[in-house]
């Protein structure tokens, strides 16, 4: 009796998944090595597939947006490819000072929107929404002094786009919409922050900053359409989300 | 013994056009995901359920099937196969290694091991939808002795490894791997499987 048996009559097995363990692994370390068995698992692999098509059934219509969700929110493997020569390193010290330089700028462009808003605002109304949006606005400038403070961008899938500025020290962030493009009557963007249980609503996209407390696990900021006044759960794929973790 | 035309791609469950969206979502394209979802997700689930049973359990595993087609599909080659090949493998080897660690979690309470045998599995059957290459599925299944088709359905349909296999069927380890590799081999003739 040998204590390691021909990796060959495993095929089979491993194509139905029906071997598992320290034999699974050995009988993968092995096929990299045997052009044939490769070939044969492919082909018995591709033959158990075609098993697997003879039951349809369709999941619960409210897994769609969850995946959606989860997907838009979760980085893709990058390609293998050939290895290439190795990148002369950058400095760290360059890298901090050009993600402070960035973050300055970035609430520079806020302050210049702000003024420019003033300056154009006509009527009360405006005015009103203006003191409303300075409010937010203050709080991104004093949550942008936390130390530990990240701005982050994403371009939305249908247009505009979406900033955050996170403070994980404070549990606190503060989402700015950016150009989205208007919506038809009867509904609304709703903001969504993704933790590990999921999609919690964060309240509704009007023209000005929405201020996030108690951010906990948060791993991404979404936004969604949704019937006009929100709904308790996202029912379309998000249009734009902001990966925070 | 009646021979069977042998099936064409299209014939094998792979919709036209999930290597083309599967391709796309590989370049982060969200909106080919979405229509990818729309194409696979009913065989997905299908194949989960099929295997799990357990509803629950089922709509989380198929949960991170789909994720992880979306995280993984750079990793597809359409020179190596086809996209529903690809998606029904990582599909059922997820679906089995479920299988395989809620079975260690159930030996140590066998009361729960149980309440999952006692599962009817009624639902599932009545949702069953039959197509032409399914029946071509099961007329080449018929091709296959007894040992060979019993062998290779409860490994795939049960997620059983091969010593559960063998100890079900009363039969020796190695007999049983030889019975899955030539029913494979037999299934793959009859259906025509090329890659």
């Amino acid at each position: 009796m040998t204590t390691t048996p021909d990796p060959h009559t495993l095929i089979g097995v491993y194509a139905l998944n029906a071997v598992s363990g320290p034999e699974r692994a050995e009988f993968e370390a092995h096929l990299p090595h045997c052009p044939p068995c490769a070939q044969e698992v492919a082909e018995l692999q591709a033959t158990a597939a075609t098993l697997g098509t003879v039951t349809q059934i369709a999941p619960p219509a409210h897994l769609r947006a969850k995946v959606l969700m989860a997907a838009a929110v979760t980085r893709q493997l990058l390609p293998e490819t050939p290895a290439p020569a190795a990148p002369a390193a950058v400095p760290p010290t360059r890298n901090r000072w050009l993600v402070r330089t960035s973050l300055l700028a970035a609430a520079a462009s806020v302050l210049v929107a702000l003024v420019v808003g003033v300056q154009g605002a006509q009527d009360r109304r405006e005015l009103e929404a203006l003191r409303q949006s300075a409010a937010g606005y203050s709080q991104v400038s004093e949550l942008l002094s936390a130390p530990d403070a990240k701005l982050l961008s994403e371009p939305g899938s249908t247009g505009g786009s979406g900033t955050v500025v996170v403070s994980p020290s404070r549990g606190k962030a503060v989402f700015l919409a950016n150009g989205l493009p208007s919506l038809p009557s009867g509904r609304d963007y709703q903001l969504w922050v993704v933790g590990s249980g999921g999609p919690r609503p964060a309240g509704l996209l009007r023209n000005e900053p929405v201020v996030t407390d108690g951010l906990g696990d948060a791993r991404a900021f979404a936004v969604t359409v949704e019937p006009s006044g929100g709904s308790p759960a996202p029912t379309t794929t998000p249009v734009l989300a902001i990966p925070v973790a | 013994m009646q021979p069977v035309a042998p099936l064409g791609p299209e014939d094998l469950g792979h919709p036209a056009g999930a290597e083309e969206l599967l391709l796309r979502v590989a370049r982060g394209d969200e909106d080919a995901f979405g229509q990818l979802y729309d194409l696979v997700s009913g065989g997905v689930f299908g194949l989960v359920r099929r295997v799990l049973r357990d509803q629950a359990q089922s709509e989380e595993v198929f949960q991170e099937v789909m994720l992880e087609i979306w995280r993984t599909a750079s990793r597809f080659d359409p020179e190596r196969g086809k996209a529903m090949t690809w998606i029904l493998t990582m599909t059922h080897r997820r679906a089995v290694d479920r299988v395989r660690s809620a079975q260690a979690a159930a030996n140590r309470d066998q009361r729960v091991a149980m309440m999952d045998a006692t599962r009817p599995f009624d639902q599932v059957v009545e949702q069953v939808t039959e197509r032409l290459e399914q029946r071509k599925v099961r007329r080449c299944l018929a091709f296959l002795t007894d040992l060979q088709r019993e062998s290779v359905q409860l490994a795939y349909y049960q997620g059983h490894s091969y010593p559960e296999v063998a100890s079900l069927l009363g039969v020796p380890l190695g007999t049983v791997k030889t019975r899955m590799r030539d029913g494979l081999i037999r299934l793959r003739d009859c259906l025509g499987v090329t890659v």
